[in-house]
């Protein structure tokens, strides 16, 4: 069930979006990791073909546990987390040649084609075609028999037969896998896929969305299950290497394959910290390479354990990437010299050249004032120098730096770094060395603005409030009301609630229900002054524009 | 004269203004008029001068409408006055883009005056050409 998720995701036209990091990136992952664990055990002693076998296994790794720490983190919109889920995807699809490849694997010296199922006796070749036949059947069977049954589901508009119908789906195609001697989580997965072409994938998702949680529950508790305890208990040491060695050459591989397809180093850390251990694809690989006699039991029991807990080990890989790994970034970011500032008197320094700076930086420029501009994101910075523009990297919170950039002569300081701490700080440590130096502050927040005021701040910026005012004006419009009276009320709501900010800013750090005493009064003095302009009474600002009515 | 109609209406709150809401809505669909409703077009007062410019040009007769306040019109009304009026446009060298057009002014205080069987004269303005 845990694969059809999977195999739901894989929209054909992310896929296609991705196909260049997917089949490359992943492809590259999988070639070495395969070569260099054939390697291993090929010097281990074992034949090329169960080396190979155990190459593929160990090169997946576990798309469930990757992509939900990576969601739960945010990370899946970096380019690490965007690398990882594109060697996921690739990994998936890998999953269907190799099976096909095992059996061949299989006729390797090393195993034989005596006894077992019936069709395994016909020999290797055969047993491959069966298995391409099958995924094409399914996949054919899929787009031209199960769209048009799902489509005439939906003209019932039962919810419910919709829902068992899908379930039906996945269930038959399992089954007629098991029939056929492949693994029936192929199967899902396949109808997963399958699935995820037709029009009705959306609905599949939301109905199914309850259930991932306790699928992805059942799924990790099969996968402790798996571990074979006494087997552990024989051997601990030998499996502790193997464990060790899985995750540290496939992080190793994986650093390796992320240095080419160019991640910053840490990005490259979040990718192959995130992929490192061992993938559920493992335990389909091996019970089908044992089922082809590839090798014994025995060996698969050791593969299975091991991936498995490596799979247990993820999490603190992801923790230990958090928290070792990290922060040695971005505190090395921070030990960047900052850059030696040759503009020492122009009128205005911006610090902070963000979303929030860069649109300050541009206007001023636009009418021909020059501006020291100051920020401490690397990467945004070679950005904006790439477009042009003149930034200098450091600190702004440094006082160096500040007298470099010319802090003593400038006429203002724009601050408009979005670090709520930084800010106040740099606002405090400007009031201290610089009291001639005017500051125009962004607030990140409310309170970032109570904050602002009680240092006695006069030019404070709240960042969010007049585009969501711009909003609010559109929507009047869009209802009905007149431009210039929609405006005008976003105006006086402007300086009613930054009057509110600067009356509520005294009582911040008085006790708590005076403030909220106070905001609740504040609200309703603003719904009497719009109850009053609805109401058609006399209302402050334009009462000249009432009919004149004589007393 | 072809009778193309521009009326500049400019009234900051037309929501209490029954007569000009009335007075527009009448004339609202006509083939020759056009309706430049100055307050809604430009509420941060920000006025496109070409535009405005360009419309003076392709109209015959601008009626001006707008409530009288202090024997004047709305402040937009002076706003556009002072930037679309410009030099070499409606006056000095060159300034002769507006000859031969006909202005009305028509105010609602007027028609009241009228209307009203002359109890409310604090207004006064006049009404024609």
């Amino acid at each position: 069930m845990m694969l059809f998720l999977v195999g739901l995701e894989l929209r054909p036209d992310i896929l296609w979006k991705l196909r260049g990091p997917i089949v490359g990136t992943g492809g590259l992952q999988l070639l070495v990791t395969t070569i260099v664990f054939a390697g291993l055990s090929m010097l281990a002693g074992l034949p090329a073909g169960v080396g190979i076998a155990i190459g593929m296994i160990f090169s997946a790794s576990s798309t469930a546990i990757a992509l939900q720490s990576l969601t739960e983190r945010g990370q899946l919109p970096t380019r690490g987390g965007q690398t990882a889920f594109s060697v996921l995807l690739f990994q998936d699809l890998s999953v269907i040649p190799i099976l096909a490849i095992l059996p061949l694997l299989a006729s390797q010296p090393q195993a034989t084609t005596s006894s077992g199922p019936a069709e395994s006796a016909a020999g290797p070749w055969i047993r491959a075609l069966v298995v391409v036949g099958v995924v094409g059947a399914i996949v054919l069977g899929g787009r031209f028999l199960i769209r048009p049954v799902f489509r005439y589901i939906a003209l019932t508009r039962l919810h419910e037969i919709f829902n068992a119908a899908a379930l039906l789906l996945v269930v038959g195609i399992a089954l007629a896998m098991e029939r056929v001697g492949l693994s029936p989580a192929l199967g899902t997965f396949l109808a997963g896929v399958v699935l995820a072409e037709s029009e009705y994938r959306h609905e599949l998702e939301s109905d199914i969305e309850p259930f991932k949680g306790l699928l992805l529950g059942l799924f990790f508790i099969s996968v402790g299950a798996s571990i074979d305890l006494p087997l552990i208990q024989s051997q601990p040491f030998r499996i502790a290497l193997l464990v060790f060695g899985l995750l540290v050459i496939k992080f190793a591989v994986l650093f390796f394959t992320g240095k080419v397809t160019r991640l910053e180093n840490s990005q490259n850390f979040t990718f192959a910290f995130a992929l490192a251990q061992g993938g559920e694809f493992a335990f389909v690989l091996v019970s089908f390479a044992v089922q082809n006699q590839l090798f014994d039991q025995g060996l698969g029991n050791l593969l299975v354990a091991t991936v498995a807990l490596s799979m247990v080990v993820a999490p603190f890989l992801f923790t230990i990437n958090d928290r070792l790994i990290q922060p040695q970034f971005s505190s090395r970011l921070q030990t960047r010299d900052p850059d030696e500032i040759d503009e020492k008197d122009n009128p205005v320094i911006i610090a902070g050249v963000g979303r929030f700076g860069a649109v300050v930086s541009r206007l001023l420029n636009a009418q021909r004032i020059k501006t020291t501009v100051l920020d401490i994101d690397a990467e945004q910075i070679d950005l904006i120098r790439r477009l042009g523009f003149k930034v200098f990297y450091g600190d702004a919170t440094r006082l160096e730096l500040l007298r470099s950039a010319g802090a003593e002569k400038a006429k203002l300081l724009i601050i408009a770094i979005d670090d709520v701490d930084k800010s106040v700080q740099l606002t405090q440590t400007v009031q201290h060395e610089f009291p001639n130096l005017t500051m125009l502050v962004r607030a990140k927040d409310r309170d970032h603005a109570y904050q602002l005021i009680n240092l006695g701040v006069r030019y404070i910026f709240r960042e969010t409030l007049d585009s969501s005012l711009d909003l609010s004006v559109q929507a009047l419009r869009l209802l009905g009301f007149g431009a210039y009276r929609a405006n005008r009320a976003a105006r006086t709501f402007k300086a009613y609630d930054e009057e509110s900010v600067r009356d509520l800013a005294a009582f911040v750090n008085s006790d708590e229900k005076d403030f909220l005493g106070e905001i609740r009064r504040r609200v309703r003095t603003l719904d009497e002054l719009f109850e009053a302009e609805r109401a058609g009474q006399a209302f402050r600002y334009d009462k000249g524009w009432d009919p004149p009515r004589p007393s | 004269m072809a009778g193309r109609v521009l009326i500049l209406f400019a009234h900051p709150a037309p929501d209490k203004s029954r007569i000009n809401r009335q007075l527009i809505a009448s004339v609202q669909g006509l083939n020759n008029v056009t309706i430049n409703d100055l307050y809604e077009e430009y509420p941060t007062f920000d006025i496109n001068v070409q535009r405005e410019q360009e419309l003076l040009l392709a109209h015959d007769i601008i009626v001006f409408q707008h409530p009288f306040y202090w024997y004047s019109s709305p402040a937009i009304l002076k706003e556009w006055e002072d930037l679309v009026l410009e030099y070499g446009f409606a006056y000095g060298t060159g300034g002769t883009k507006l000859h031969g057009k006909l202005f009305l002014l028509i105010g609602p205080h007027v028609l009241r005056l009228v209307g009203n069987s002359g109890n409310d004269v604090r207004h006064v303005a006049e009404f024609g050409v």
